[in-house]
C-alpha cells in the first residue's frame, strides 16, 4: 500500500505540483512540507536525485534562471500525470482525510513511512553492493586515488544514449515498412522495456 | 481539571494547554501527532475495561483504571490483552512532552519537538519528522524512523532499527539481533553509534562529513565509499576500519559482532544557491544545508 508520504507518491505528487507551473528546487521542498503537514522536509539528497532521474525519463526539464534551476513539466511528465489521474484523485483524497481524522492519519503515516524506509534500505543495499563490486575489482588499486566511483557524467551520458536510441528505433521502423500488427508488437516491446527502467528507477 | 472516564469510542478536545502527555496502555493502537491548536483525544476502538483521561495542571494522562483485584495467573493469560484493548489517537501542542508506554501493539509519533520516550515490549514504533530528544525502546519489534532531527536513541532486542533521511545530531541505535540501517544528513558535529550483534549495518552520511570514523566486525566484512578511510596497511574487508572524514570534528562508530558493515556516502545538493531564495523566509533545514555545502 502506498500513501502520501512513499516515494512512488512523492514522485507523483512532485509532477503534480510541476503541473501547476515552473518551480525551483527549494520551492518544492517548502511545498511539500506543508503537503505534509511540516512533519516532514524530504531533503535536498532526497528531492534532487529524483528530480534528476525523472528529468533523464523525459518527465521534467530545467533551466537555470539567475543561479538556480527552475524545473517544468514536460508532455511527458503531464501524460504520466494524465495516465495515473486515478492515484492522483486518491493522493488528493488522503490529503483531506488526514487532517480530520486522527486515526486514519496514523495509520497513513505508519504505512508512508514504513514504504519510505524500506524503499530507502532497498536503494542502499544496491549502493551498498555496487560500491562492493567497484572496491573488489582488480583495478582498485589504481582507481585508489581517485573518487570511489564516479563515472565521467552517468547523466549525460545517458541522454546522449537515450536519444540514440530514440533515433535508431525510429529509423529500423521507418526502414522496414512493418505492417500494423508487427507495429503493435514494436510498441508493446518499448512498453515492457519503458516498465523495466520505472521498476528500476522509482 | 478534566477527569473522565472512557467505555466506549468518542471524541474528546481539551481547551486547556498541555505541556506533558502520560500514556500507557496494555495492548492495541497508539497515535500521537503533534499539531498546533486545541488537544485532541480520540478513542476508536476500546475492549471492557475503561480508560481514564486525566488533565491537571497541563498533564494528560492517559490509561486503564487501576486493576482493583490482584488477578491469578491464568486470568493474566487470558484476559489481559482482551480486556484492556484500546486504539487511542491524540493531537497534542508539538512542544509537548511525551511518554508513550503500550505493552503490546504499534505507536506511532509524527511532528513533536520536544522529548518524546517510547516504550513498547512487543511492537513496532514508527516516529515521522521528531525533533528534540527522541528515545525509542522495546523488547520486540523494529523501530522505523523518518525525517526529524535533535537527539535520536534507539534500542530493541530482536528487531530492525532504520533511520532515514535523519539530520539528527546524535544518534545511538542498538540491537541485539536485528538489522541497523541508518540514512543521516548529518550537521557539522555530529555523533553516531551503532551496535549489533547478529545484523548488517549499513549507514549512509553526507559525503562532505567531518567525521571520525571507527567500524568493526569480527565475522561479517566492511565495505566503505569514503576511499581516505582505509589505511596502508588494512584492506577494504578487513575485520575494522578506522579513519578521519573532513575535519573530523563528529564521530561514527558502527560495531557488528556477525554482521557486514557498509558505510554509503549521501551525495551533498550540488547547487547550494538553489537554496538560497532572496524573496522568501528560510527555515531551518534548507538554511542548515546552505550552510554545509558553503
Amino acid at each position: 500500500m502506498t500513501t502520501v508520504f512513499s516515494h512512488g507518491r512523492l514522485r507523483l505528487y512532485l509532477l503534480k505540483l510541476l503541473d501547476d507551473g515552473p518551480k525551483h528546487g527549494y520551492e518544492l521542498m517548502r511545498l511539500l512540507e506543508n503537503r505534509f503537514l511540516g512533519h516532514y522536509t524530504p531533503s535536498a539528497g532526497t528531492i534532487y536525485p529524483r528530480l534528476q532521474r525523472m528529468e533523464t525519463e523525459g518527465l521534467v526539464t530545467h533551466a537555470a534562471a539567475g543561479g538556480r534551476k527552475i524545473y517544468r513539466i514536460t508532455e511527458a511528465g503531464q501524460a504520466e500525470l494524465r495516465q495515473r489521474a486515478d492515484e492522483v484523485a486518491d493522493l488528493e483524497a488522503d490529503i483531506q482525510a488526514s487532517v480530520a481524522d486522527l486515526a486514519a492519519l496514523g495509520s497513513q503515516i505508519q504505512t508512508g513511512v514504513h514504504g519510505s524506509v524500506r524503499d530507502l534500505k532497498r536503494e542502499l543495499s544496491e549502493v551498498a553492493r555496487q560500491t562492493r563490486r567497484i572496491r573488489w575489482e582488480p583495478s582498485h588499486r589504481m582507481s585508489a586515488e581517485a573518487p570511489p566511483y564516479v563515472p565521467a557524467d552517468p547523466a549525460a551520458e545517458f541522454d546522449r544514449r537515450l536519444t540514440a536510441f530514440v533515433e535508431e528505433v525510429r529509423m529500423l521502423v521507418r526502414r522496414a515498412n512493418l505492417s500494423d500488427a508487427q507495429l503493435r508488437t514494436a510498441a508493446r516491446v518499448l512498453d515492457g522495456a519503458l516498465d523495466g527502467l520505472r521498476r528500476l528507477l522509482r | 481539571m478534566t477527569h473522565r472516564i472512557i467505555d466506549s469510542p468518542q471524541k474528546l478536545t481539551l481547551d486547556q494547554p498541555v505541556e506533558r502527555l502520560d500514556v500507557h496502555l496494555v495492548a492495541g493502537r497508539l497515535n500521537v501527532i503533534g499539531a498546533d491548536g486545541p488537544t485532541r483525544v480520540e478513542v476508536t476502538r476500546i475492549s471492557r475495561a475503561p480508560l481514564v483521561v486525566e488533565h491537571r495542571d497541563g498533564h494528560l494522562s492517559v490509561r486503564h483504571q487501576r486493576i482493583r483485584r490482584w488477578p491469578g495467573l491464568w486470568w493474566w493469560l487470558g484476559q489481559l490483552g482482551r480486556r484492556f484493548r484500546a486504539e487511542v489517537s491524540l493531537a497534542v501542542p508539538p512542544d509537548a512532552r511525551v511518554q508513550l508506554r503500550l505493552i503490546s501493539g504499534p505507536v506511532i509519533a509524527s511532528g513533536l519537538r520536544a522529548t518524546t520516550d517510547v516504550e513498547v515490549t512487543s511492537g513496532q514504533v514508527t516516529l515521522l519528522g521528531l525533533r528534540g530528544r527522541t528515545r525509542a525502546k522495546l523488547v520486540s519489534g523494529p523501530v522505523e524512523a523518518l525525517g526529524g532531527d535533535g537527539e535520536l536513541t534507539l534500542e530493541t532486542i530482536s528487531g530492525e532499527l532504520i533511520v532515514a533521511d535523519s539530520a539528527a545530531e546524535r544518534v545511538h541505535a542498538t540491537t541485539v539481533s536485528g538489522a541497523i540501517t541508518c540514512d543521516v544528513d548529518n550537521p557539522r558535529d555530529s555523533e553516531i553509534q551503532l551496535g549489533t550483534t547478529s545484523g548488517g549495518i549499513t549507514v549512509r552520511v553526507r559525503e562532505d562529513s567531518d567525521l571520525t570514523v571507527d567500524l568493526k566486525t569480527t565475522s561479517g566484512r566492511i565495505t566503505s565509499a569514503f576511499t581516505q578511510l582505509d589505511t596502508a596497511e588494512s584492506v577494504s574487508w578487513s575485520k575494522s576500519s578506522r579513519g578521519v572524514l573532513g575535519r573530523g570534528t563528529g564521530r561514527l562508530r558502527a560495531a557488528s559482532t556477525s554482521g557486514s558493515i557498509a558505510l554509503l556516502a549521501r551525495p551533498v545538493a550540488d547547487e547550494p544557491t538553489d537554496s538560497e531564495p532572496t524573496d522568501e523566509p528560510v527555515n531551518a533545514e534548507p538554511a542548515r544545508n546552505r550552510e554545509a555545502g558553503a
